[in-house]
């Protein structure tokens, strides 16, 4: 026989009471956070994950008709937090997945920020020097 | 100098009360948000908002270097870090000081020694503040067992880093002592990233008194009186009220007094509440911490006061000294604050988050409601189920009582379930109206009884 504490019980309550929530209230997602521990639950893909970095938005830009149809992508890189910009990739400057599209600055600490696919840099949606909040545009990219 | 831009580090009500009391004083505000909290009443009402990050915490709110910049960005001279969060970091204001911004609160060292439980301990005892009997270190899970069987049981094994219970198991013999030392101290590795407990003998129905105090690191620190903060479940506090009515006149004056010397032998600058257990039996009381901010109870104390302890907190952030002697508080009439949460009491207060479709507050002479909320609003499932504050002030705890459950009555919410109806029961209930409570009363009598007529 197991014998449980206070402490014990009430871990486990709170896992129940979490499984009761998503079984009766029927929530497709489940935020947990305690201290610096964090819990992400979700029945769907996990692509609202409000833990993971901000989505890239894929815009269809235009469709030209008939067909063949002619598909241009652009994609949206945003700031993953509040940051200062210190630089952008200039307008028209051709950059390979992976290369850095924009720096940013947190007090005296640098960070890059990757281009997410190939592309274009077709236009900016900051400024440099100036403050960006999380989720700002910060360039767009054109595949 | 006066504060100019005032940056305000928090959410939910808290963060709208800050923006008020800066606003009274003409001091700008810029308000920190998540995504989540973007179209918040903060933001809204405050000059500006900027988008820390996303709705996670430890990405927006709890990101020290991210607050400070913001906050330097936009050219705020002051920050304000509310309760929970960053308030009792002390790296907060240690950022703030490299960044020329002046914090809305203690010194970085000061948050620091009083954060340490084992540190606050000793400085408690150098300032003559009596201490529950009990032991500083415990090392190994043979000392607890040895200190236990010392102090004689219960004894409450506690993290030096802690609070909010975490960390925190009651020993009952040394077999206890001994396996709740290896959970205890795993508990706080995990909770707050260091495993150091203490020992305490444990009080069995003890009341829960704190004071009030105001320091402005210039030698004067005053108190508001004490709150009594007994009706609590799993270590959070429901109701509060000022004064602490089961306390007789000698003994209060004797808490003041620890709390006042305690704060004045570390020149205390902003507000700070002194905690105690209250031996109702033993009519002693016991020193537990001193939590180096503005706390959610803080309401109780300004409406037996008449006097506003944010817009304090912002002058003395300006440079100010205090406004008040202790000779010119005057305290008086009994007050008492309800903590409505967006939770589920009948499903074990499951937190309620959604969508608030009426809100009908209370209102009259002598009600307070600090909230955020609206209806329409939105709650999100990321932060703290706490939606509001009710507070009445009447001029004796029958009056407080009457008063709070009318307004208690009044007070309509749809759209998510709230703890507006326990609350009812709580202060209608013979023990509460009788004042005999104590800080189990609520988890062994209440809640049990409750129940027992639901089964």
């Amino acid at each position: 026989m197991i014998t449980l504490d206070e402490n014990a019980r009430l871990a486990i309550d709170n896992a129940r009471a979490l499984s009761v929530t998503m079984i009766d209230q029927g929530w497709g997602t489940i935020h947990v956070s305690s201290a610096d521990c964090e819990i992400f639950l979700t029945r769907g893909d996990g692509r609202i994950d409000p833990l993971l970095p901000a989505p890239v938005a894929a815009a269809v830009a235009a469709v030209a008709a008939p067909a063949p149809v002619a598909v241009l992508l652009a994609v949206e890189v945003t700031a993953p937090h509040v940051a200062t910009v210190v630089s952008l990739a200039a307008v028209g400057a051709v950059v390979q997945a992976g290369q850095t599209v924009a720096t940013l600055r947190v007090l005296d600490e640098t960070s890059e920020i990757a281009a997410p696919v190939d592309g274009t840099v077709d236009s900016h949606g900051a400024l440099t020097g100036e403050l960006a909040e999380y989720g700002t545009r910060l360039v767009t990219l054109r595949r | 100098m006066a504060l100019r831009r005032l940056f305000v580090a928090n959410r939910g009500e808290i963060a709208l009360r800050i923006v008020r009391a800066a606003q009274a004083l003409n001091i700008e505000t810029v308000v920190a948000v998540s995504e989540a909290d973007k179209d918040s009443a903060a933001a809204r009402l405050a000059d500006r908002s900027v988008v820390l990050g996303p709705a996670s915490a430890a990405k927006s709110y709890l990101d020290p270097r991210l607050v400070v910049h913001a906050a330097r960005e936009t050219g705020c001279d002051g920050l304000h870090p509310g309760y929970g969060f960053l308030s009792e970091r002390a790296i907060l204001p240690t950022l703030c000081a490299q960044n020329g911004i002046a914090f809305v609160g203690p010194e970085p060292d000061v948050i620091d020694s009083l954060g340490d439980k084992i540190r606050a301990r000793g400085m408690a005892r150098a300032a003559g503040v009596p201490l529950v009997p009990g032991c500083d270190g415990v090392a190994t899970a043979a000392d607890a067992r040895r200190e236990g069987d010392r102090l004689g049981y219960p004894v409450l094994l506690k993290a030096a880093a802690g609070g909010g219970g975490r960390g925190m198991v009651i020993a009952h013999n040394g077999d206890d002592a001994e396996a709740g030392f290896h959970r205890a101290s795993a508990e706080a590795v995990a909770a707050f990233g260091d495993g150091t407990l203490f020992m305490e003998r444990f009080v069995p129905q003890a009341r829960h008194v704190e004071v009030q105090l105001m320091g402005d690191g210039k030698g004067n620190v005053i108190h508001f009186g004490e709150r009594d903060c007994s009706v609590q479940r799993r270590y959070q506090k429901l109701i509060e009220e000022a004064p602490c009515a089961a306390m007789p006149d000698h003994l209060r004056k004797q808490l003041h007094a620890s709390a006042v010397a305690l704060a004045a032998s570390v020149n205390y600058r902003n507000a700070g509440t002194c905690e105690f257990l209250f031996d109702v039996k033993r009519q002693e009381f016991y020193f537990i911490e001193v939590n180096a901010r503005i706390q959610v109870e803080h309401p109780v104390s300004e409406m037996i006061a008449g006097f506003d302890l944010v817009q304090e907190q912002l002058r003395i952030a300006g440079g100010a000294g205090l406004k008040l002697t202790q000779d010119q508080v005057r305290l008086s009439g009994h007050a008492i604050e309800c903590r409505i949460n967006a939770e589920d009491t009948a499903r074990d207060f499951m937190p309620s988050p959604g969508r608030i479709t009426r809100w009908s507050p209370p209102s009259g002479e002598g009600i307070r409601l600090d909230s955020h909320m609206s209806e329409g609003a939105m709650i999100p499932p990321f932060y703290d189920s706490m939606i509001g504050k009710l507070i009445v002030h009447a001029a004796t705890r029958d009056a407080a009582i009457d008063k709070l459950d009318a307004a208690l009555a009044e007070f309509h919410v749809e759209g998510i379930a709230t703890t507006i109806g326990l609350h009812r029961e709580i202060i209608n209930h013979p023990d509460f109206r009788a004042n005999r409570i104590h800080t189990r009363w609520l988890e062994q009598v209440l809640l049990p009884a409750r129940k027992e007529l639901a089964a």
